[in-house]
């Protein structure tokens, strides 16, 4: 899918940003398909995804649910097995390892899942689930033991004095900041976060905003941070990658992403997400047509052609690269990419 | 469209409401005297978060609040004239979908998972048909598919939910509640469980309905631009009351109550890029020991230590315009000086 060419914009780009071998995790060409039994087509839920993250940088993946980025998420962190490409960190290649070599990776590398109520173990304490971790790693008299428990609730914002409580005993942002907890104890460099406010209530999604950026700045981290919400990656992502059915359709700077989006599917999908302001309500904006196609069988050529306003014949023959095309580091896939009108908030 | 609706007579009228669910933790009042009416071609927006009482507030109005627990102990709901709440078993049949209609949250499980979607919206039809002939109901229910956006309806109706996307299977719900051309539609999160691409579609589709039948829409939302996108009229609820009532224009550019003016000032915006967001502190209540006064004073920062916020629940009072409503005790000082900046307005667009 990414060429060459596609490659060489994105290094430049990312060297432009610094010199220095920042690079914690990054993937290459990353195929993931699950396989549904003999004659039947797999689905291609990743098809070849290059991406990097920095050191202390926040990117955003960004796209509607089916468009393969929890499992690009997931494969990058060696969850799910890869069906082809590399997965490096720190300069290290990580894709051939076995389960003891992944151990230090996995300690640096920590996640944070959706649903916070099914993500944490109800038979457990919250203190237990924070200090799991740090058993499964062999550190936990090593790191201080319950102080350093104790430590963690504190800083994400709960009562130490809760530590001997069960997860139903917490509301749902409570129960997130456990999930949150639970992935700094080992003192990770990376995070990736699935969907983590998305589960929660308007009033309390803000807190835990917040708290990620707080975090951030505290202890230096990088975030790779999921989300179909485009105004919530906006606040929280430096760089943003826009994923449909199995590719990334545009990547660059989050102002660049926001401001200027290239790809009608960028355009259409921040067109889509409601504006708070009765008086905006009769904005143009472009209409994404249908749904999304299945993976199993992708459309030829352009997989947004289906329902792309601007799709032709050679959309449907000739598959785009992901290629900076107006030089401005900021790759997009599309033949006729143009930028509209920004669409904001 | 608003300013027409509005003259016209209500279609649905809910009056004081309340509902009270028996627990083993003790009785819960999801619902606390909640008012709102509806007007043909309107769209009245309900907003609020998990276990404010918006969905319980229109089970009830449609008789299908869960038995035995929930019983609605206040109230009328009226449409035509006429009590919904103290209709029999078998009248109130001939109100649901004829006259009222409602759509859920979630189309999977509020669709049959072992009928053909077709024989469920030919069902729906008949309910209310019952001298329609299976062929002449199955023919309607192929128009009305279409009418709701699927093409080649007779074909794909054939196949069962599952083999349906949510956006289709949420269309689907659609036209099984407009088969009767009903006056009111409830749509109880319509859109919650679809990507935006396609919540944007479902909700032209109603507008669209809504713009063809005169439709009267209730629609209930916790996402605040959904609810900006399509109401006239706003009511915000917390923890089982409204706090605040008006146009929508109005409650999103000057909201009178601390609790809306939190959350549009907690939402993710342009201005605020890499500033953290004034969040509104605490979580919802627990209705079953809810806090005494104002339910919302814990996490208020209007309050600013006052007493008469615990002391006495504020009622729902004009303020502002006319029609403009809001049940706080300090209301008034929400938009000047200090008051502003404790609950994060001055920084709104």
């Amino acid at each position: 899918m990414t060429t060459t060419e596609a490659r060489e914009a994105v290094a430049a780009h990312s060297e432009a940003s610094s010199s220095e071998p920042t690079e914690l995790l990054r993937v290459e060409d990353l195929v993931t398909w699950f396989s549904r039994g003999r004659g039947i087509p797999p689905v291609r839920a990743v098809d070849g995804v290059s991406l990097s993250l920095h050191k202390g940088e926040a990117l955003g993946l960004v796209g509607e649910s089916g468009c393969g980025k929890t499992t690009l998420a997931r494969t990058a962190v060696r969850l799910i097995e890869p069906t082809a490409g590399r997965i490096w960190f720190k300069g290290q290649d990580i894709t051939e390892h076995g389960r003891r070599q992944l151990a230090p990776v996995r300690r640096s590398l920590q996640m944070v899942f959706q649903d916070p109520y099914a993500s944490l173990n109800p038979r457990m304490t919250a203190g237990e689930i924070v200090a799991q971790p740090l058993r499964i790693h062999h550190r936990y008299r090593h790191a201080g033991g319950r102080a350093k428990v104790a430590e963690l609730f504190e800083l994400v914002g709960l009562d130490p004095d809760h530590l001997g409580r069960f997860p139903h005993e917490f509301s749902g942002g409570q129960r997130q900041r456990i999930g949150i907890a639970r992935a700094l104890v080992l003192d990770p460099e990376v995070i990736v976060f699935d969907e983590p406010v998305s589960s929660l209530d308007v009033s309390i999604r803000a807190q835990i905003i917040n708290l990620l950026a707080d975090l951030r700045d505290e202890l230096g981290l990088a975030y790779l941070f999921i989300a179909h919400d485009l105004s919530v990656v906006r606040h929280i992502a430096d760089r943003v990658a826009v994923m449909y059915l199995g590719v990334i359709v545009e990547t660059g700077e989050r102002r660049a992403i926001y401001q200027q989006p290239m790809h009608p599917y960028t355009q259409a999908l921040l067109a889509a997400v409601p504006i708070p302001d009765p008086s905006r309500r009769d904005r143009a904006r472009p209409l994404a047509a249908g749904e999304l196609p299945t993976a199993a069988r992708p459309p030829s050529g352009c997989r947004f052609r289906t329902r792309c306003w601007k799709a032709d014949d050679r959309c449907a023959c000739e598959p785009p690269e992901l290629m900076d095309r107006f030089d401005h580091g900021h790759p997009s896939a599309c033949h006729y990419a143009a930028p509209r009108e920004a669409v904001e908030r | 469209m608003s300013t027409t609706a509005e003259s016209r007579q209500p279609v649905m009228s809910i009056r004081n409401l309340s509902v009270c669910f028996d627990t083993a933790h003790g009785p819960v009042h999801a619902v606390d005297d909640v008012s709102l009416d509806v007007g043909p071609g309107q769209t009245v927006g309900v907003v609020g978060e998990s276990g404010c009482g918006k969905t319980t507030m229109a089970l009830a109005t449609l008789g299908l609040l869960p038995q035995p627990a929930g019983r609605v102990t206040a109230g009328e709901v009226l449409v035509d004239g006429r009590d919904l709440l103290t209709l029999g078993r078998r009248e109130l049949c001939r109100v649901r979908g004829a006259e009222v209609a409602m759509v859920f949250q979630d189309p999977m499980s509020a669709l049959h998972p072992a009928q053909s979607i077709l024989a469920q919206v030919t069902e729906a039809v008949r309910t209310h048909a019952l001298d329609l002939s299976a062929s002449a109901a199955r023919e309607r229910a192929v128009d009305l598919l279409e009418l709701v956006g699927v093409a080649d309806a007779r074909a794909r109706g054939r196949a069962y939910p599952h083999e349906w996307s949510g956006g289709m299977r949420q269309r689907a719900m659609i036209a099984m509640a407009v088969a009767h051309r009903p006056r009111v539609l409830i749509a109880d999160e319509p859109t919650t469980a679809l990507d935006v691409t396609v919540q944007a579609q479902v909700l032209e589709l109603l507008q669209t309905l809504q713009d063809e039948h005169d439709l009267a829409i209730v629609l209930i939302s916790h996402d605040l631009g959904v609810i900006a996108e399509m109401a006239d009229r706003v009511v915000v609820m917390y923890a089982g009351q409204v706090v605040e009532s008006s146009t929508a224009t109005d409650v999103f550019a000057r909201p009178r109550h601390p609790y809306t003016a939190g959350l549009l000032a907690s939402l993710p915006r342009l201005e605020l890029e890499g500033q953290p967001l004034p969040a509104i502190p605490g979580s919802p209540p627990n209705l079953v020991d809810p806090p005494a006064g104002c339910a919302f004073h814990p996490r208020c920062g209007l309050r600013q230590g006052r007493r008469r916020c615990v002391a006495e629940v504020p009622v729902l009072r004009e303020i502002g315009g006319v029609g403009q409503c809001a049940a706080c005790h300090y209301a008034e000082e929400l938009h000047s000086g200090t008051g502003a900046t404790a609950v994060g307005v001055g920084v709104r667009p």
